[in-house]
C-alpha cells in the first residue's frame, strides 16, 4: 500500500508542470513587455533631459531602449521573459527615483562605444593601466 | 668623553644585557629571576629592571613623557607614578627598580590622583593651540589627557597668565614651539647619547626652565630630525611638513630607505597622491627606531626635477614624445648596433627588478657590458666573484658584540648615519674601542687615529702601535672598509690588505662564523647589482679601448660617463626618475619612478634584501623601471619572459634565491677560497684615504633625489654658514689621550 502511494506521489512530481509566477501565458507576458516598453518610451524624454544626455540626438536615444528590448526579443520563456519585465520596472524605479547617473545610463545603453581593457602587456603599458 | 659604567648599564639596560652579555667570556649564569606583582598579578623580572619595564611584560602600559626605551632615564615628568605598597608616596616607576616581593599598584585611586595632579601642572603651562599644532593627532599630551587628565583644572588664565618662551631657531629642518614644553629632556638626551652633538641643553630652573641650544645656532646633527618623532608634544616639530597634514587624512607606506646603503625601515605618510613625509620604522637589526636626515627630508626632492614624459632630442633639443615613438627609437637602436657596441651602466638607486630586467634585455642581445657607477676592485679576493668581498659580513648588529673596531678611509658619520649612532651605542654601553686609518673626522666619539695613508695598514699588521694591541687582543674584532676609499686604481691592492689583516685577527677567533671583514658601500643598489652579475666600475668604457654606440643609462646620475669618454656619436639613452646629469647627455629620455612609486626590493650593505611599496603613482606619464624595459624588450622583438610583478619576482628568485627572502640577511661563505685567492704583497699599498663626505655640508647632497630638494640646498647653506658661527668649537680631533 504504502509503496505504490509514494510510488504516485513520485510520478506526480516529474509530471508537475512549472507554473509561471506572473504571466498566466505567453500572451500575457507579451503584453507585460509592452506595457513597459511603452513606460519607458514614454519617460525617455525626461530621461534624456534630466539625466543631461543631450548630446545624443532623442531619436537616437530612444533607438537604444528599442534596441535593449530587442536584443530579447528570441525569448520565448514566459518565466524568463517576465523576469526581464521586472528587471525592468525596477530600472525604471531607479530612473525615477534618480539611483542612476548619466554614467550608467551610457555604460549600459552604449556599451559597444566603451574601449575594450587592455589585455596584453604592451597595451597595459601605453594605457598606463598596470 | 663620558662612557655608561657597567653597573648603571644593569639598571638602565636590564632588559638588553641578557642577550649582549654572550660576547667573550663575560657570559655568566643568569641572575636569579625576582617576583613581583602588579596588580595583585604575580610576574617574575629579571633583577635591575624598572617597575615600568616589569608593567610592560604584563601588558600593563604606564603612561610616560620623559622615558624613552633608547634613552637614558631621566624620571622628571613624574607621569609614570604607581602606588606601591608599604612606600608612603607615589614613585616614580620608570627609574625605580623593582625589589622583592614589590606590590605595585597601577590602577589605584592614589596613582590616579596622581596621574591627575600631574596632568594638571602640566597643563597650566601648555597653550591651548591644539587646533593649530602640528603634533595634533599624534600628540601624548593630547593623548594622555583625555585618558588620565582631570576634566577640570583649577588654572585661572586670567589671574595665573600662561608660562611664555621664546622660540628657537635650530636650522632648516626642526621647527620649535617652546611654550608648547613640557621639558620631558627627550631631545636633550637624544642629541648628547645618540646623535652624539651636545649643543641641546636647559637653562634656568622651575618655572623659568628652558630647553635650548644655549646660543642661537643650527642643530648641527646629521640625525637631528629623530628629535621630532622623540618630543612627546608639539614643541618640536618638522619644519618642512608644518602645516601640511593632519595624521589621520594621510595613508601610510611602509617602505625602505635609499638614501645610503644600511636600508633604513621607513614609513612613507601620503596624501592625495603626494608624499607628505618619511618617517622611521622600527628594525632593531637594521635602525632601530632612528632614520638620518637625508631620509626624513628628502621628500621634497621627490617632487622636482622630474622626468615626466618621454623625450627625445631632435636638432639639439630634447622634445617630448609618447611612449610608442620613444621605445620604438631605442629599439631600433638597439636591433641595429653590434653586440659589442651596446653597453649599460646602473646608477646607486636602481632597484633590483630593473638591474635584472636590463641585463636580461642587453643579454638577449648577446651584449654582456653591464657595468655600475660605483666602482669595486675585482681582481684580489675572487673580486665580486665572492660575496664575502663586498658585503658588510659582521652585520649592522655585530657592532655591538664587536669589541675593536677598525674603519678605513670611510666617515659613517656621513656614509651611514645610523649605522655611526649604533658605533657609538656601542661605545657608550659596550667599550668598544675605535681606530681609524684616513681624514680624521669628527665622528661624534674618541677612536684611535692610526693614520691618513694606507700604510698605516701594514703598521698594524706588524703589530706596531697601541691600536694593534687592542686589535690582537680584541675577542670579536671588526674591520670596516668605506667603498669609497676601495675606487680607482689602488682599490685592490687596499682591500687585499685589508684582507690580509681580517686574515691574521680571523687565525685567533674561535668563533668560525665572525668574519672580520666588513665593506661599507655607498649607495643603495650596489650589492644588488654586484649579487646579480654586473661589473663594477665604467673604467671599461672611458678608456675608449670599446667602441661604444649605443649606451643605456640606468638611474646613471654620478657623471661617470661624459659626452668627452664616449664621442659625440654615441647614441645615449637615459632611464631615470629625475633630470640631472644622465638626462643631460640623453638622446632618448625613458622616465621611470623613484623610490616611493614602485614596488621593488634593495639589497643593504650587509646583504639583506628588503622591499619597497609603492606609495604614490609615478608621476606624468613615467612607468615602473622594470616594465619600461620588458615593454622596450617586446617592441625590440625579444620580449623578456615575465609582465607581472610576481613572474619578475619569480625571475629574481631563478638568478639568485636571497633576493626575494624579504627581511633576511643572506651570509656569504667561500671565505677561505677567497683568502687563498688573494694575493700578499709585502709592498706597502701608498694611498692618501680620504672619504668624499668629511664634514656636514658634505652630507646632504649625494644622490639624484637630494640635488633636487630645496630642502637639502637649505641644509647645506646652514651647515656652511654654522662653520662661520663664532659660538661653535672647532670640531674636535678626537685622541686617544681625551678618552675618558
Amino acid at each position: 500500500m504504502a509503496t505504490k502511494a509514494l510510488s504516485r506521489v513520485g510520478v506526480e512530481l516529474t509530471k508537475r508542470e512549472v507554473v509561471p509566477v506572473v504571466s498566466k501565458n505567453p500572451k500575457e507576458a507579451r503584453k507585460n513587455v509592452i506595457k513597459i516598453y511603452k513606460e519607458f518610451q514614454r519617460y525617455v524624454p525626461t530621461i534624456w533631459w534630466e539625466q543631461e544626455l543631450r548630446d545624443i540626438p532623442l531619436p537616437q536615444f530612444r533607438l537604444a531602449i528599442k534596441n535593449q528590448f530587442m536584443k530579447n526579443a528570441h525569448l520565448t520563456d514566459t518565466r524568463v521573459v517576465d523576469r526581464l519585465v521586472e528587471q525592468a520596472k525596477l530600472d525604471m524605479v531607479n530612473f525615477r527615483m534618480a539611483y542612476y547617473n548619466d554614467v550608467h545610463v551610457r555604460n549600459f545603453l552604449f556599451r559597444e562605444n566603451i574601449d575594450p581593457k587592455p589585455a596584453d602587456f604592451l597595451s597595459r603599458f601605453f594605457a598606463g593601466k598596470d | 668623553m663620558y662612557r655608561v659604567p657597567q653597573l648603571t648599564r644593569l639598571a638602565t639596560t636590564g632588559a638588553r644585557i641578557v642577550t649582549s652579555s654572550a660576547r667573550g667570556q663575560q657570559t655568566a649564569a643568569a641572575p636569579e629571576k625576582i617576583e613581583v606583582f602588579i596588580d595583585g598579578k604575580k610576574v617574575l623580572v629579571e633583577p635591575g629592571m624598572t617597575i615600568l619595564q616589569a608593567c610592560a611584560l604584563v601588558g600593563v602600559d604606564i603612561p610616560r613623557f620623559c622615558y624613552h626605551d633608547r634613552l637614558s632615564i631621566a624620571g622628571n615628568c613624574r607621569m609614570c607614578l604607581v602606588e606601591v605598597e608599604k612606600s608612603i608616596k607615589p614613585v616614580a616607576s620608570c627609574a625605580m627598580p623593582v625589589m622583592k616581593g614589590m606590590r605595585v599598584k597601577t590602577d589605584s585611586p592614589l596613582t590616579k590622583k596622581a596621574r591627575e595632579g600631574v596632568m594638571e601642572f602640566l597643563l597650566v603651562n601648555h597653550p591651548l593651540d591644539c587646533p593649530i599644532c602640528d603634533q595634533g593627532g599624534e600628540c601624548d599630551l593630547q593623548d594622555q589627557s583625555m585618558g588620565f587628565g582631570s576634566d577640570r583644572g583649577r588654572h585661572q588664565n586670567q589671574y595665573d597668565g600662561k608660562r611664555a618662551v621664546e622660540d628657537k631657531n635650530m636650522g632648516p629642518l626642526v621647527k620649535t614651539s617652546m611654550n608648547r614644553c613640557i621639558q620631558c629632556t627627550r631631545c636633550i638626551r637624544f642629541a648628547n647619547e645618540v646623535a652624539g652633538v651636545p649643543d641641546l641643553g636647559s637653562t634656568g630652573r622651575g618655572n623659568d626652565m628652558q630647553i635650548g641650544t644655549y646660543v642661537d645656532k643650527f642643530f648641527a646633527s646629521e640625525l637631528s630630525g629623530n628629535v621630532i618623532d622623540l618630543c612627546p608634544v608639539g614643541a618640536l616639530t618638522n619644519k618642512p611638513y608644518s602645516f601640511m597634514a593632519r595624521p589621520w587624512e594621510t595613508r601610510k607606506t611602509e617602505s625602505v630607505d635609499v638614501m645610503d646603503a644600511l636600508g633604513s625601515n621607513i614609513v612613507i605618510s601620503h596624501r592625495t597622491g603626494e608624499v607628505m613625509r618619511i618617517i622611521p620604522r622600527m628594525n632593531d637589526d637594521v635602525n632601530e627606531e632612528w632614520i638620518s636626515d637625508k631620509t626624513r627630508f628628502v621628500t621634497d626632492g621627490l617632487k622636482r626635477q622630474r622626468l615626466l614624459a618621454p623625450m627625445i632630442k631632435e636638432g639639439g633639443q630634447l622634445k617630448q614624445v609618447d611612449w610608442e615613438e620613444a621605445l620604438y627609437v631605442v629599439a631600433r637602436k638597439l636591433r641595429q648596433t653590434p653586440a659589442d657596441q651596446i653597453a649599460g651602466v646602473a646608477g646607486g638607486l636602481v632597484d633590483t627588478e630593473a638591474l635584472v630586467a636590463l641585463k636580461d634585455l642587453l643579454n638577449r642581445f648577446n651584449c654582456e657590458n653591464l657595468y655600475t657607477e660605483e666602482s669595486f676592485p675585482t681582481v684580489n679576493g675572487g673580486g665580486i666573484d665572492l660575496r664575502t668581498n663586498y658585503i658588510m659580513n659582521d652585520r649592522i648588529m655585530g657592532v655591538e658584540d664587536s669589541d675593536a673596531l677598525l674603519l678605513i678611509g670611510t666617515n659613517p658619520r656621513y656614509e651611514a648615519p645610523v649605522f655611526n649612532a649604533r658605533i657609538r651605542k656601542s661605545f657608550i654601553h659596550y667599550n668598544l674601542d675605535v681606530g681609524l686609518i684616513g681624514s680624521p673626522v669628527d665622528l661624534t666619539y674618541d677612536y684611535d687615529h692610526v693614520g691618513t695613508n694606507a700604510k698605516a695598514l701594514d703598521d698594524l699588521l706588524a703589530g706596531k702601535g697601541s691600536f694593534a694591541e687592542k686589535l690582537k687582543s680584541a675577542k670579536k674584532p671588526m674591520v670596516v672598509v668605506g667603498a669609497g676609499v676601495l675606487q680607482g686604481p689602488q682599490g685592490a691592492a687596499l682591500l687585499a690588505k685589508v684582507h690580509q689583516l681580517a686574515d691574521q685577527l680571523r687565525s685567533k677567533q674561535s668563533d668560525k662564523s665572525w668574519k672580520v671583514v666588513n665593506v661599507l658601500q655607498r649607495v643603495a643598489g650596489q650589492v644588488a647589482a654586484l649579487d646579480i652579475g654586473y661589473k663594477p666600475s665604467v673604467e671599461a668604457l672611458r678608456d675608449g679601448k670599446k667602441s661604444i654606440k649605443l649606451l643605456f643609462l640606468l638611474g646613471a646620475d654620478e657623471a661617470s660617463v661624459s659626452r668627452r669618454d664616449i664621442g659625440s656619436d654615441t647614441f645615449v639613452v637615459y632611464q631615470g626618475h629625475h633630470g640631472d646629469a644622465g638626462a643631460e647627455i640623453a638622446d632618448v629620455i625613458l622616465p621611470g619612478a623613484a623610490y616611493t612609486e614602485k614596488e621593488s626590493t634593495y639589497v643593504n650593505t650587509e646583504g639583506r634584501s628588503q622591499k619597497t611599496l609603492p606609495a604614490v603613482q609615478p608621476p606624468g606619464l613615467a612607468r615602473v623601471d622594470w616594465k619600461i624595459l620588458r615593454a622596450l624588450s617586446e617592441i625590440a622583438g625579444k620580449a623578456l619572459p615575465y609582465s607581472s610583478i610576481q613572474e619578475m619576482r619569480q625571475r629574481l628568485a631563478q638568478v639568485a634565491p636571497h633576493l626575494t627572502r624579504y627581511g633576511e640577511v643572506q651570509e656569504a661563505n667561500y671565505l677561505k677560497q677567497s683568502m687563498e685567492l688573494t694575493e700578499k704583497s709585502s709592498s706597502a699599498v701608498n694611498a692618501e684615504l680620504k672619504p668624499a663626505q668629511l664634514e656636514l655640508a658634505d652630507f646632504y647632497m649625494t644622490n639624484s633625489i637630494t640635488r633636487a630638494s630645496p630642502t637639502m640646498a637649505e641644509c647645506v647653506r646652514a651647515a656652511r654658514k654654522h662653520q662661520q658661527n663664532p659660538h661653535i668649537e672647532q670640531p674636535k680631533r678626537h685622541t686617544a689621550a681625551s678618552a675618558m
